[in-house]
């Protein structure tokens, strides 16, 4: 029993639902997939909620290759983003995220738009997105704007968006590069990440880093980057040992793990290092 | 780029042209209207607070029922449909227990909201096996002996019926694909083996 949910608003399209989170004045809250917000819900106190249907809202699904771009609706699910070659090609961190999040169950409901304004600092999702440099699309009856999705979460739970305002999509350039996704959790499946990273490089010909973005999950109150790994890894060989020494480094110094029900500050921050090299030497493809 | 990344991408070009619409701008009829009134556009379900009325394919049968809003899907069946084949474990999406198929789709009922399956198609173990003809997957489950306390059994079914359908039963694709459904006693060798003599 969800005790929290007095009315179900099920628009028809993306005016109407933009619509109804504006009349809302905050009360209401974006619904898609369900899977986390329906968990919260179970939760005793929160305060009565309206909830604003997207699951039908098919406008909002699908993945569209531009020339330059590739735009993932917001309404994705983690399945649908399984299923795409294309992003098994070109967005391999996000692929991989999404591949290692839930369980069947789960990716056949949970949305990418869900699992960003969810803000969880470990949300599977959302570190590819980051690496990939995704802004999201926002908008409101108030109009449309752009974000980059690591400026999204603002803690734990937290957004940057407006009660009214709402994801339509996620937008990120199609880059080239090789990019790869690690976690750690209790177990393979389901559990919810202790450590995750994720990394998107462009390499030169030579195969030095020309350009490197790097995110890690649950070691910070969001999904951040770090800028130090980032650094580190620049004009380097991703073979390059003492590269990937000064990145991990940087790595731990860019992350601030706390002790929690799923794992310890130490281990955390260990694995922040473990776990950035393990990508590197994927994408070197030496294992 | 290669040839079968050309062919993927124009497929799904194809695939998303009609949503990409959407996404270029926020539709016109949204940015005129203000804050300050209530809209009532044609076309918005406006479902509680109270009892309302939910109607959805259930097992291939038209049912209607009232439901509150915050009701799951688990709740309904278990409750006002009578249908206990799902099972309440841990009531929040982690153990699979639950699994029935929305639209032929394995979900976790008890995080989905009754009211979401609105017009939609829903699937039960009671809908799987066909009178007293039971599915090549439950058969299989009886020959090979594939559960112990037999709680997980139901929504375990469900999930397997799906791999098999897919012809998924390398130890792989069953790891993975069963991994959102926990079998306490440990039965998973057991069910493994069910999956593949079913596929058989």
């Amino acid at each position: 029993m969800s005790g929290v949910i007095d009315e179900v608003l099920r628009p028809a399209d993306l005016a109407q639902a933009l619509a109804l989170l504006a009349e809302g004045g905050g009360r209401r809250r974006p619904i898609a997939g369900g899977t986390d917000l329906l968990v919260q819900a179970k939760e005793p106190g929160a305060p009565p909620r309206g909830l604003v249907d997207l699951w039908g809202l098919d406008e909002l699904r699908g993945i569209t290759a531009e020339p330059d771009r590739i735009v993932v609706g917001a309404n994705t699910t983690m399945t649908e983003v399984l299923a795409s070659e294309l992003l098994r090609a070109e967005a391999r961190c996000l692929w991989d995220g999404c591949y290692e999040a839930g369980s069947v169950q789960i990716r056949n409901r949970a949305t990418l738009g869900g699992n960003a304004a969810n803000a969880s600092p470990a949300a599977d999702s959302v570190l590819g997105l980051i690496a990939l440099g995704a802004e999201a699309r926002i908008a409101s009856v108030r109009g449309e704007r752009r974000l980059p999705v690591e400026e999204l979460a603002t803690a734990p739970r937290r957004t940057a968006l407006a009660p009214d305002e709402l994801i339509l999509a996620f937008s990120f350039p199609r880059a080239g590069g090789r990019s790869a996704f690690a976690r750690l959790g209790q177990r393979r499946a389901q559990a919810i990440s202790k450590v995750s990273c994720a990394i998107h490089a462009q390499l030169d010909d030579q195969g030095c880093v020309q350009a490197a973005r790097v995110a890690f999950g649950a070691v910070a109150p969001r999904v951040v980057r770090s800028p130090g790994a980032e650094a580190a890894l620049r004009g380097h060989s991703l073979t390059d040992p003492s590269a990937r020494a000064a990145a991990a480094v940087a790595a731990r110094a860019d992350t601030a793990p706390i002790d929690d029900l799923r794992s310890t500050r130490a281990y955390r921050s260990e694995m922040v290092g473990v776990l950035l090299t393990r990508l590197l030497v994927r994408l070197a493809g030496e294992a | 780029m290669s040839e079968e990344r050309l062919r993927v991408s124009r497929r799904e070009v194809l695939k998303g042209a009609a949503g990409a619409a959407a996404w270029l701008g926020v539709p016109a009829a949204a940015r005129a209207e203000g804050e300050e009134r209530a809209p009532s556009w044609p076309g918005i379900r406006r479902l509680g607070p109270g009892p309302t009325p939910l109607s959805f394919r259930l097992n291939g049968e038209a049912v209607t029922i009232e439901v509150t809003p915050r009701t799951t899907l688990l709740d309904a069946l278990r409750g006002p449909l009578g249908l206990t084949g799902a099972k309440r474990a841990c009531d929040r999406g982690a153990c699979g227990a639950c699994t029935v198929w929305i639209d032929g789709r394995t979900a976790n009922a008890c995080t989905v909201l009754a009211l979401d399956v609105d017009g939609l198609a829903v699937t039960t173990v009671e809908g799987l096996s066909s009178g007293n003809a039971l599915h090549p997957v439950q058969e299989a489950f009886v020959a090979q002996d594939a559960l112990m306390c037999g709680f997980c059994t139901p929504g375990m079914v469900m999930s397997c019926a799906k791999l098999v359908e897919r012809g998924a039963v390398d130890e792989e694709s069953l790891r993975e694909g069963l991994s959102g459904n926990l079998c306490r006693c440990g039965a998973y060798p057991h069910i493994f083996r069910a999956c593949q003599e079913a596929q058989r």
